[in-house]
């Protein structure tokens, strides 16, 4: 059986789901250094000895210029050996999938080629959003900082 | 004269389209609809449909930038890209209940004016006229594919 725990980050309503293995480390956001030169991002996360760029999205993957007070976690994943991103959000935690068709791919008339959702899941009634690293960091450095 | 039986749809007070018997799977009321972020203004939301995720389409709103989403019902209808491949389907936004009709193929006419200038004019596969309106026939698999998509996303 094909068992994947994703994490889940929860902000202005939606679910974005990342692998779980890529998630380097969750910090309170009064670790976020506010100085930052990346488009889009709130701050950057010192971690590691690497500085990860922190996106505070609304539930249309909007950046938030100014973080709300009620996102207090940062999420920051790897890409490999390099640093990725970090996302802020109001809740983390995971999500288990045992079985793999219970994760629903986004169909072909949805996709457009800034969209880093990949596929949908359904679990206790909410709509979560599954993208991966490669994709989100696209959008999070191309897209939203555009 | 030769009469087939269809559904029609009105997805806005000026735009009808028909459906086929075989495409036509049911309509529901109220539909509870997930918006997702990043997708094309017509086909932004999904519903949980038959153990599956299905997309929602405001047909009538291709041609807009934003949609109403004031509709309260939508139509559930499969289609079939190529033979031998499995049925997917979508959900179609409607303004009232579908109605089953007959058409006559001697009603059928050119496309509208504002349909023949538009992006819809290239999944358009017939058109006729019913009440004194101009009824589409419209490719289901093709509003449904990546082409349609990047013709609609390029028009705005």
């Amino acid at each position: 059986m094909d068992t994947k725990i994703l994490a889940v980050m929860s902000f202005d309503g939606c679910h974005l789901l990342l692998p779980q293995q890529s998630v380097q480390t969750i910090e309170v956001i009064g670790n976020l250094d506010r100085q930052t030169d990346t488009a889009g991002a709130i701050g950057n996360l010192k971690s590691a000895g690497r500085e990860w760029p922190a996106f505070a999205l609304t539930a249309d993957l909007k950046p938030y210029l100014e973080c709300p007070e009620s996102y207090k976690f940062c999420v920051a994943f790897n890409l490999g050996v390099d640093a990725a991103f970090t996302i802020v959000c109001e809740e983390v935690s995971t999500v288990t999938v045992d079985n793999s068709n219970e994760i629903k791919p986004l169909q072909t008339c949805m996709r457009t080629s800034g969209n880093p959702i990949e596929a949908l899941l359904l679990r206790d009634n909410k709509l979560m959003m599954v993208s991966d690293i490669e994709a989100m960091q696209q959008f999070l450095l191309k897209d939203v900082a555009a | 004269m030769t009469l087939t039986s269809a559904w029609l749809l009105e997805c806005s007070e000026s735009f009808s389209i028909a459906i086929s018997d075989h495409e036509m799977v049911e309509y529901v009321q109220s539909p509870v609809c997930y918006g997702i972020p990043a997708t094309p203004p017509y086909c932004n939301s999904v519903m949980f449909w038959q153990n599956d995720f299905i997309p929602v389409m405001d047909v009538a709103g291709v041609n807009k930038t934003a949609t109403e989403q004031a509709n309260d019902i939508v139509c559930i209808l499969n289609y079939q890209v190529a033979p031998m491949l499995p049925l997917q389907s979508i959900a179609v936004r409607a303004n009232k209940a579908p109605e089953k009709i007959q058409v006559d193929d001697q009603l059928a006419c050119d496309f509208p004016q504002e349909i023949s200038a538009s992006i819809l004019s290239n999944i358009v596969l017939s058109s006729f006229t019913h009440a004194d309106q101009s009824v589409l026939v419209l490719d289901i698999p093709k509003l449904c594919s990546a082409e349609f998509r990047q013709l609609a996303n390029a028009s705005r």
